[in-house]
């Protein structure tokens, strides 16, 4: 019962992490010759008896009950193609876009989505072929007006959003502004000082292994903004 | 090709060759991560005089459609010689031993990554050879390995490359240009977490039985070697002390 790699550590494709350890795999890494090896660049985690090897970067792969920000790509007779910033495109159909009754050979679609318009929209089933399923049927869900959207690897977004969202509501807080995080590493910014507010995510995404980083963004924004929090 | 075959004395007295390197030494040999903006992942891998560049792009989409496996990614590999990248302008453009090595290279790569997490989906490998003096597929390979690696796949380990080959009566590590162009024989072979997996075993020239294996003991502990410089190159890249 050897961990050879303790939290936090960076570990590269085939470090070992542990050793003859009676340990549970989360994601991340695999297991040889009683040895647990990391499949990832990326930082190690330890939570509770099991270990995640969290990878410094990556696409985002859909998974059934994420919410996350797309921007339609296609709008077809009777669905939109929907942009994930994933391998793999998602599909949002009338039903499970709105509630209202729609003919298809009447109204036009691009009322309600356009090509090329963000949208705040829950994954609703992901088949084994990858085939995207998506809904607007959830309270999250919207069409975003202005703003902006900076990107981080989907693999960060857990550290930008903090424990219980301690981060994002503090980045918020400093800097005045609407934020939505999406799981796949989309983040929607609005408001007066969404400058500041990109900048504090990418500083997050850069110092993303660090101990203690929200305690350490509080000190950067108070800087920033000359406020305290 | 002059007639006569001129006679060099490849290992000299004071057991050194051409370059002034031991028989079981490898080039001089630096590695970068991210070298490229625009890629997901990219890596530029100097051994000697031969230098390298690979990118990833993907898990992407892949057209044509046709190309998708429906339990898999695939990945499409393409080897690049600059036509500078040699001592006398070579002809650009994909020909026969391009395709050969890219497919080579693939394979060399595919048995370490895990690619049934990306269903149909497609990753573009490319590795640019800037300036050839020997092994540049071998080059080429860690060099694509770690740009994998930054791109954020998940992978059983590194692929370390690098070859073994013969010139005279000697077995040596690592063959540069003239020790390759003029030697007897090489054998380059890619190794995954440089451990005793060998994805790549590739043999040209005249040798025997013995030297075959002693070649290839002796590249496995190049490959060794090389694992644990790209291990360093991506820790000194992502802030890991090392």
């Amino acid at each position: 019962m050897t961990r050879v790699k303790q939290s936090n550590e960076i570990v590269v494709p085939g470090d070992t992490i542990a050793e003859d350890e009676d340990i549970s795999i989360d994601s991340g890494a695999y297991e040889e010759e009683n040895k647990i090896k990391s499949k990832h660049l990326g930082t190690v985690i330890y939570s509770g008896n099991s270990v995640t090897v969290r990878p410094m970067s990556g696409r985002y792969i859909p998974e059934a009950g994420d919410t996350i920000i797309g921007e339609i790509s296609r709008v077809s007779y009777s669905r939109w193609s929907v942009d994930l910033n994933s391998p793999y495109e998602g599909n949002l159909n009338i039903a499970d876009a709105t509630d209202e009754y729609v003919d298809l050979d009447e109204d036009d679609l691009t009322d309600f989505y356009d090509v090329g318009d963000a949208v705040v929209i829950k994954v609703k089933n992901v088949t084994e072929s990858m085939d995207v399923d998506l809904t607007m049927t959830d309270d999250r869900c919207k069409k975003l007006e202005g703003g902006r959207i900076v990107q981080v690897p989907p693999s960060k977004v857990p550290r930008v959003i903090g424990k219980k969202g301690t981060m994002v509501k503090q980045i918020n807080k400093a800097t005045n502004c609407n934020i939505i995080v999406g799981q796949n590493g989309l983040i929607w910014i609005s408001g007066d000082n969404a400058n500041l507010a990109a900048r504090a995510i990418k500083k997050v995404d850069d110092e993303a292994h660090i101990d203690g980083l929200t305690d350490k963004m509080a000190e950067w924004l108070e800087e920033q903004t000359g406020e305290e929090l | 090709m002059s007639k006569q075959k001129q006679e060099v004395e490849w290992v000299d007295e004071n057991n050194e060759r051409v370059d002034g390197r031991k028989v079981d030494e490898l080039r001089e040999t630096k590695m970068e991560v991210g070298v490229l903006e625009e890629a997901d992942g990219s890596a530029m891998v100097e051994v000697g005089n031969t230098r390298v560049i690979a990118s990833v792009f993907g898990p992407q989409d892949l057209h044509p459609a046709h190309l998708q496996e429906s339990d898999r990614a695939v990945i499409k590999m393409r080897y690049n010689m600059a036509p500078f990248s040699v001592d006398d302008r070579m002809q650009p453009g994909p020909n026969r031993r391009a395709k050969e090595i890219g497919l080579v290279a693939k394979r060399a790569l595919e048995p370490a990554l895990e690619l049934e997490q990306f269903p149909t989906a497609g990753i573009d490998i490319s590795m640019e050879v800037i300036e050839s003096d020997g092994g540049t597929r071998a080059t080429g390979i860690t060099a694509a390995s770690l740009a994998l690696a930054d791109a954020g796949m998940p992978m059983k380990g590194l692929v370390s490359s690098c070859a073994a080959g013969v010139v005279g009566d000697h077995v040596v590590l690592d063959v540069n240009g003239k020790e390759d162009k003029e030697g007897n024989a090489d054998i380059p072979i890619a190794t995954i977490n440089g451990g005793g997996d060998v994805s790549l075993l590739q043999m040209d020239g005249d040798l025997t039985q013995e030297q075959v294996e002693e070649c290839v003991a002796l590249a496995k502990e190049g490959c060794a070697d090389l694992h644990e410089q790209q291990r360093e190159a991506l820790l000194r890249t992502y802030g890991g002390e090392e």
